[in-house]
């Protein structure tokens, strides 16, 4: 058998041949599962978009999201590296150095017993919690990224639906759903993104010599394959590029139109991602990773081994303020309701120090934020042990996680995408947080 | 950089040269000097082993040495022959050991009473110290050198261990171990049934995590203790301390056992045979004192056996190297050698190469780890003082007339990732020597030369246990002086050149970059010969193998060939047949110099150089296509275009950083190897299915890899079963298939062929009871998780009869698949790749999926059956099957003029082949051949320093070729670990479809167009400041420089590049913009800057990326990568943009991404 698959046409109207078409058809109730098997009906949120904050290391939940009673590195005794403060939710705490959030968190969902069991190292957690899936040697599978872009598209036509702000990866890769529903990435916010941003020493005059020259020879090329649909395709995708790289979009990426209380406000090199992630949304693009990857500020990153956890505070009060700010600043626009954000990390780490007075890892509990997307937040759902090594209620899985970003951003978790004939469902048998949706 | 104050001065006077060899080794042999030694550090007891009765004497001072005499039990070998004192000038030469078999021997000293000096109580130090000669030590096996108590003997508690010495096999090397039971529980024994764990508590146990290899010579052993202080452990290994861990019982403060049981050496547990040595014990000596390190290491005094040389054997004009291999497992100079296992020249003392060993059936094997390479040469230097570097990756030793000249030390493995940022060079580093890279060390040294020829000798470990080997960039160079600078001005007062007995190659970046390329192709044309003479018997069997096809296809009836209506050869009586059935016109052909891009892409994998399209253009020859294709097939790159491919189908998935997510060995080398030498694709299936040579460095076994995949071999079976007989299993792995005739069991079936064993099906290969899929009508499970299912070939039809007298050997599983599968009684496997080759270069299959051929049918069935008996009628030849293609018409018709109506087999005529885009690797190659630069990404590895195994961290080396790169494993998202040039290279490659993992096969890439890929190529820092930038290195700026008109230059680079004139617009168009300024774009300078600037990303590795001024570092790297490479200074800038420009539009343009 064969699954019928539209055959790819290069469209000027839509970026990557991507088709938001299916969505709208849905009816507002929930979606039906369209899985064999289940007739399960999932809750439909609102949001448009997703600012994905990536904490890639392993974050300490229990010294950010899952405060608990504070331990001492020294005498090796274990538990959060700084005190709690009282947040805008009753009877939830975070850590001291999350001042700006805490008075937002009625904003915010905490998803304080994200939990797997995947083997305590960086890339198979990294891998595991982007694509919901653990590698089965059989299929490739998609990142969250890629899905949403596959499922939604961008919002406006001719832009790139899937926008990494960070050093490209596999684990944000498209998987099976192929190249085309791939990112485009950038490194740095001073630097336009890979591909699509001229180099500095191509000014706009030369550009327009350079393409003067080129136009000659498309001309030539093309009047000698008349009727080759292959090369005429291509010579358009020439001519959309040069309209993407030249057009609105790309103004995305001119930071310093933004005012400069603005761009205090949300800090610095993280700060300034989330700002962009913002003008982003607003140019129409679908998802955005947002990589915390300053690792010169601690040594380590998230990755708090040792002395890591010296300078972490320092990390979490950028992600704070960044935080704080980009809350405020998406409500201000009238977009916070339209927007999810989702802060993410592969894993959590024990409450006990190392030997370095840093910590280690820790996949059997750790926290994801949610925030904004319509949801109803202002609550901590499950709770954790003591010192939050384990879920004592509500345990919730990756996949749950997905399928609760998935509900919340219009799209069914249970529906089968195809690897050639083989259906796989969006998440793995995932379960939404029905509590965040109304 | 110390170098003043590491400089190492030394003298040779005249007339010592090869006597100074013997010299070494006699000078030292002074008699007894070791028992003076051990005696001065006042030993309470010291069994010297020297004697001859069975009496064991103690040499120890004292009133009462007496009483501590040994007596011999069972049958220890008194008087064997001890350390040769050739290497070990401590020892007289007729010093003799105490041998032991294994078997119960041991040397038995009673206890003088209470409070002997051999009875050690908390807070009592003690250091125990002895020469071994191991003979064999098992893998768990602890084997007593000298303890007390733990005897067996009557009237003593059995667990008694007042202390002992013992050696402990591990991961087959002998590892220094402690052993003593403290006395808080154990000195009341409990009766009754303790459980283990309680047993454990008393014992202590510290074991070094180090040892040296049984059978590799004597070493000294030693552990110093302070009972009492837990922490106090030290354990010495021939005089050096190695670093260990309490593994039972913990670290412990508390008092021994202490009794009036003996002390018996080389053995224990009532003389048990597993507690027993074996081999030779020397020197036991039990001081009651902790010797220090320094004491401990003027015990081992080692000279490795002294290297004779026949120096009129050595060849003239040249160094000769020869590689050592078995020489222990961890690195260090304690060693002998065998014969060498290699012997060749190099021109010089600078090595980045070396060469590969193979398997017989002549895939890549790993050599020991470490091995040892010896560089020598005579040289005659100008008398005077000269001063020399030496510099290595890991340790290095330089012999000059027998007398250490220098020495390198070795490398610490490991690092977390959080070690400091050493400085850039000094300011004074020497002008035009060539910085050294990450981890190199260097040695300086001023030797005075009298003018005659002197004996260089250059030992050289590479790898060792924890470390991948590999030799970095070995050089030995000495200060010359400088050529008198013309005009005076801006050469350097000194040079260093590498030292070679004749040639002159000066150790600059220039130079070098020369040297190291020239040494990297001679090796591979030597590696060439170096498979045939290894696989001498193995060529021989295919030729065998082929003749037997042959005799059995004779038996056959052969497809009939269509006759001759049109042109072309048998191929297009085939396709004619249909096209005229259909009633539709072919395409023409196309035009000389269309067909020979077409060829050359489809052959090299780049497009024809000027040269070439030159020469053919000019060939006025009725058969010069043919000819051409000749020329095209033999060249190296039909190899690399190739690899990419077979990448994809084959799932070649390495990992540079701590493999993950399906990842493999590197097998691309074996993959380009296979394609390099034309091996019979018969012979490549079986290779491939054998899994055999190095997992790591590029053989086939590296396909047996799959890490984190709980069935690797079910993994394994898919890919084979998809690449060579296009039947797609991957269904198959959870459920029996719903759309194919596959039941799960016969993937499972195939699995265990492939792993030689009954494999059994996990958990998660089966359907989760909560998933979303229905089990049912279409899909059924048939296999429970927890089944083994025995190896069984099921797909009888595939290749079955006959088959069985291929398989060398028959109770081998892997022998016999390969064998199946290539089996001439069914030609699927000849069928399936021949349809393969014929996509890639016709651009549709005839038969689509190539690699799922389920239900599917052949557009041309009997074209694929002749073309599929042509290939295995001549050996599997996929040249002879190219040869074939590239001379029908139907492959040199224009292109993409006929859409096919349908997708479906009766609309595949062939009329026109179809619009090809060029495979990722193609484009890249094809960008940086016609701008006739090298890629120069970075090292392909995140371990710059070495300091790992491969297991952990591989090192693809430098990419030459677009298939070698591979993901950059930036998983962790670290600025540090980025390498901006090879990313910017990735960016394109990924975006025209080429794969940075390759978690599952691949038969056939998307290629439909997309944004990104124009725009990738129009902005990326690829296509700006590497492909379109007049660089020094470039050909097309000699090109430029050359004096000409402006026209011609212009049709040069339309030719250079897009392999056509250009019409007249274009010319127009072109030489207008670039002629204002023409006449005067050269500027006259001086000759190219022989050494580059300093790189800071040389001080960069995993080692240290943890670290803050790490990421500044790259920071500052990637915005140096982003402004590209540095343009000529010999064209005016203003000309040269403009130029560029030009190169720019011409790369751009949708020409390049197409196959012609």
């Amino acid at each position: 058998m064969k699954t019928p698959t539209t055959k790819p046409l290069l469209n000027r109207r839509t970026f990557l041949n991507q088709s938001a078409a299916g969505v709208g058809a849905l009816g507002l109730a929930g979606f039906p599962a369209s899985a064999e098997g289940e007739k399960k009906t999932y809750p439909k949120g609102k949001a448009e978009h997703c600012i994905f904050l990536w904490l890639g290391g392993g974050c300490a939940h229990t010294d950010t999201w899952d405060p608990k009673r504070v331990g001492d590195p020294q005498k090796k005794i274990a538990g959060s590296a700084y005190p709690a403060i009282d947040t805008a939710i009753r009877g939830v705490q975070v850590c001291e150095h999350l001042k700006g959030t805490a008075n937002l968190l009625d904003r915010f969902a905490l998803l304080r017993t994200v939990n797997h069991d995947i083997i305590d190292e960086h890339a198979a957690a990294t891998n595991f919690v982007h694509t919901g899936r653990r590698p089965t040697g059989t299929i490739t599978y998609p990142s969250l990224g890629s899905l949403v872009s596959h499922e939604r598209g961008a919002l406006a036509d001719g832009i790139p639906p899937y926008v990494v702000i960070g050093y490209p990866m596999v684990m944000r890769g498209p998987g099976y759903l192929g190249a085309k529903h791939g990112y485009v990435y950038l490194t740095d916010t001073e630097k336009g993104p890979a591909g699509l941003t001229r180099p500095s020493y191509v000014h706009s005059a030369r550009q327009a010599d350079r393409e003067q020259l080129l136009g000659e020879l498309r001309k030539s090329f093309s009047a000698r394959t008349k009727g080759d649909k292959v090369v005429a395709d291509y010579d358009e995708a020439i001519g959309s590029s040069f309209a993407l790289a030249s057009g609105d979009f790309m103004t995305a990426f001119k930071l310093d139109g933004e005012a400069s209380s603005l761009r205090q406000a949300y800090g610095g090199e993280f700060g300034q991602r989330c700002m962009l992630a913002r003008r982003l949304v607003q140019r129409g693009v679908r998802f955005i990773e947002v990589s915390f990857n300053l690792n010169f500020i601690n040594g380590t990153g998230w990755d708090t081994h040792n002395d890591g956890q010296l300078n972490q505070h320092i990390l979490i009060q950028q992600l704070d303020q960044a935080l704080a700010t980009l809350v405020t600043d998406l409500e201000k626009q009238r977009l916070l309701d339209k927007t999810l954000i989702v802060i993410g990390t592969e894993f959590g780490r024990p409450p006990e120090f190392d030997g370095g007075g840093g910590r280690g890892h820790q996949g059997k509990t750790f926290s994801w934020v949610l925030a904004g997307g319509g949801l109803k937040t202002g609550k901590a759902i499950g709770e954790t042990d003591e010192l939050a090594k384990k879920p004592v209620s509500n345990p919730m899985s990756i996949p749950d996680v997905h399928a609760t970003i998935c509900c919340a951003l219009g799209i069914n978790p249970a529906k089968n995408l195809f690897d050639g004939p083989r259906p796989v469902p969006i998440t793995d048998r995932g379960e939404p947080a029905r509590q965040l949706f109304a | 950089m110390a170098r003043t104050n590491a400089m190492n001065a030394f003298r040779l006077s005249a007339g010592l040269l090869l006597a100074a060899l013997v010299a070494t080794a006699a000078a030292a042999s002074k008699p007894s000097r070791y028992a003076d030694l051990v005696l001065a550090d006042k030993p309470v007891a010291y069994w010297r082993l020297n004697d001859s009765g069975t009496t064991v004497l103690n040499s120890a001072a004292g009133a009462k040495a007496a009483l501590l005499h040994g007596a011999v039990e069972g049958k220890v070998a008194i008087g064997q022959r001890a350390q040769p004192s050739e290497q070990f000038p401590e020892f007289e030469p007729d010093s003799a050991a105490a041998g032991f078999s294994g078997q119960g021997q041991f040397i038995r000293v009673k206890d003088p009473g209470a409070s002997s000096p051999l009875d050690f109580a908390k807070g009592d130090a003690i250091t125990l110290e002895a020469w071994v000669f191991v003979n064999s030590l098992k893998d768990g096996q602890y084997a007593y050198v000298v303890g007390k108590g733990r005897t067996g003997n009557k009237g003593f508690e059995v667990n008694n261990q007042n202390y002992a010495l013992r050696l402990h096999g591990e991961g087959g090397a002998a590892c220094v171990s402690f052993l003593f039971r403290d006395a808080e529980k154990g000195a009341a024994p409990t009766k009754g049934k303790a459980t283990k764990e309680d047993a454990d508590k008393n014992w202590h146990r510290w074991t070094a995590n180090d040892g040296f290899l049984p059978g590799s010579g004597w070493h000294h052993v030693a552990v110093t203790y302070t009972f009492g202080k837990g922490a106090s452990v030290k354990g010495y290994l021939d005089g050096i301390e190695v670093k260990g861990k309490w593994d039972m019982g913990g670290q412990s403060d508390a008092a021994p056992v202490v009794d009036d049981d003996e002390v018996w050496i080389g053995s224990s547990m009532g003389a048990q045979a597993g507690s027993t040595f074996n081999g030779l014990i020397n020197e036991v000596a039990i001081h009651r004192r902790v010797l220090d390190a320094k004491a401990i290491a003027t015990r081992f005094t080692f000279v490795p056996p002294v290297v004779k040389f026949d120096v009129s054997k050595l060849p003239k004009d040249a160094v000769q190297v020869e590689i050592f291999e078995n020489i222990g497992t961890t690195a260090n100079w304690n060693f002998t050698v065998a014969a060498p296992v290699e012997t060749y020249t190099e021109p010089a003392f600078g090595f980045v190469g070396l060469p590969q060993k193979y398997t017989e059936r002549g895939v890549r094997a790993d050599r020991s780890n470490p091995f040892l390479l010896r560089a020598s040469a005579s040289v005659k230097l100008p008398a005077g003082e000269h001063k020399f570097l030496l510099r290595s990756l890991q340790g290095a030793k330089l012999h000059v007339d027998g007398k250490l000249a220098a020495q390198t030390k070795f490398i610490s493995p490991g690092g977390g990732g959080h070690s400091k940022v050493s400085p850039p060079p000094a300011k004074d580093f020497p002008a035009n020597l060539r910085f050294p890279l990450m981890g190199h060390k260097e040695e300086w040294f001023t030797l005075k030369s009298t003018g005659k020829e002197m004996l260089f000798v250059l030992d050289a470990i590479i790898g060792g246990k924890g470390l991948r080997p590999e030799v970095g960039e070995l050089t030995v160079s000495v200060e010359v002086p400088a050529q008198p600078a013309r005009g005076g001005k801006g050469a350097a007062p000194v040079a260093f050149h590498l030292l070679a007995p004749a040639a002159r190659i000066a150790h600059d970046d220039l130079a070098w970059e020369s040297y190291s390329a020239q040494q990297l192709a001679r090796l591979a044309t030597t590696d060439a010969q170096r498979r045939r003479d290894a696989n001498a018997a193995e060529n021989k069997y295919w030729a065998q193998r082929h003749e037997a096809v042959r005799k059995f296809l004779a038996t056959k009836p052969a497809p009939a060939v269509p006759t001759a209506t049109t042109g072309g050869n048998a191929i297009d009586r085939f396709i004619a047949a249909k096209l005229a059935a259909a009633k539709v016109q072919p395409a023409p052909l196309t035009d000389d110099a269309t067909f020979l891009r077409r060829l050359a892409l489809d052959t090299a994998g780049v497009p024809p150089t000027l040269e070439q399209l030159r020469a053919f253009l000019a060939d006025t020859s009725p058969n010069k296509r043919a000819a051409a294709i000749d020329r095209f097939l033999a060249l190296p790159g039909w190899a690399d275009n190739w690899v990419g491919y077979w990448q994809d189908v084959l799932a070649e998935n390495p990992g540079i950083l701590k493999p993950t997510l399906n990842n493999t060995g590197p097998f691309r080398w074996w993959i380009h190897e296979s394609f390099a030498d034309n091996k019979p694709m018969d012979r490549f299936a079986t290779e491939l299915i054998a899994m055999e040579g190095s997992v790591y460095h590029g053989g086939p076994a590296g396909f047996g890899l799959a890490t984190q995949n709980d069935v690797p071999m079910a993994d394994r079976a898919q890919i084979v079963s998809s690449a060579f007989l296009a039947m797609n299993l991957a269904c198959a792995r959870c459920h029996d298939a719903p759309y194919h005739d596959f039941k799960q069991k016969e993937l499972f079936a195939l699995a265990a062929m492939l792993k030689r064993d009954p494999q059994d099906v996990p958990k998660s290969s089966s359907i989760p009871d909560n998933a979303n899929i229905k089990v049912g009508k279409r899909i059924q499970v048939t296999l429970k998780p927890g089944e083994k299912v025995a190896p069984e070939w099921m797909f009888a039809s595939h290749g079955a009869a006959g088959s069985a007298e291929f398989a060398r050997k028959a109770d081998d599983t892997r022998e016999q698949l390969a064998a199946f599968v290539t089996s001439p009684a069914s030609d699927r496997f000849a069928q399936v790749i021949v349809n393969r080759a014929w996509k890639r270069w016709l651009g549709l299959g005839l038969i689509e999926p190539v690699e799922d051929w389920e239900d599917k049918a052949a557009s041309h069935p009997e074209l694929l059956a002749w073309l599929a008996r042509e290939f295995m009628v001549n050996g599997y030849d996929l040249k002879h099957l190219a040869r074939l293609v590239f001379n029908s018409q139907a492959y040199q018709r224009v292109a993409g003029l006929h859409a096919h109506k349908s997708d479906e087999p009766a609309d595949r005529l062939f009329a026109s082949p179809a619009r090809r885009r060029l495979a990722a690797e193609q484009l890249v190659d094809s960008l940086f051949a016609v701008t006739g630069k090298d890629m120069s990404s970075e090292m392909l590895t995140l371990d710059n320093d070495a300091k790992s195994a491969a297991k952990d961290f591989l090192n693809l080396g430098y990419a030459q070729r677009a298939w070698q790169f591979t993901g950059l494993s930036n998983d962790r998202d670290r600025p540090a670990l980025s390498m901006p040039k090879t990313q910017a290279i990735i960016d394109v490659l990924q975006m025209f479809g080429w794969r940075e993992t390759r978690q599952g096969p691949l038969s056939a890439r998307d290629h439909s167009p997309n944004v990104l890929q124009p725009a990738v190529l129009a902005n990326g820092d690829m296509g700006n400041g590497r492909i379109a930038r007049l660089t020094d290195d470039c050909v097309l700026t000699d090109l430029c420089v050359a004096t000409q008109p402006l026209p011609t230059l212009v049709d040069t680079v339309f030719a250079r590049v897009l392999s056509r004139p250009p019409t007249p617009a274009e010319r127009a168009k072109f030489v207008n913009y670039l002629q204002a300024g023409y006449a005067e774009r050269v500027v006259a300078c001086g000759p190219r800057k022989s050494r580059k600037d300093f790189d800071p990303a040389q001080l960069l590795s995993w080692t240290n990326h943890l670290n803050a001024k790490a990421s500044e570092l790259k920071y500052a790297v990637e915005e140096k990568a982003r402004l590209g490479d540095e343009p000529t200074p010999r064209l005016k800038r203003d000309w040269r943009e403009r130029m560029e420009d030009v190169l720019w539009a011409m790369v751009n343009s949708p020409e390049f991404v197409f196959v012609p």
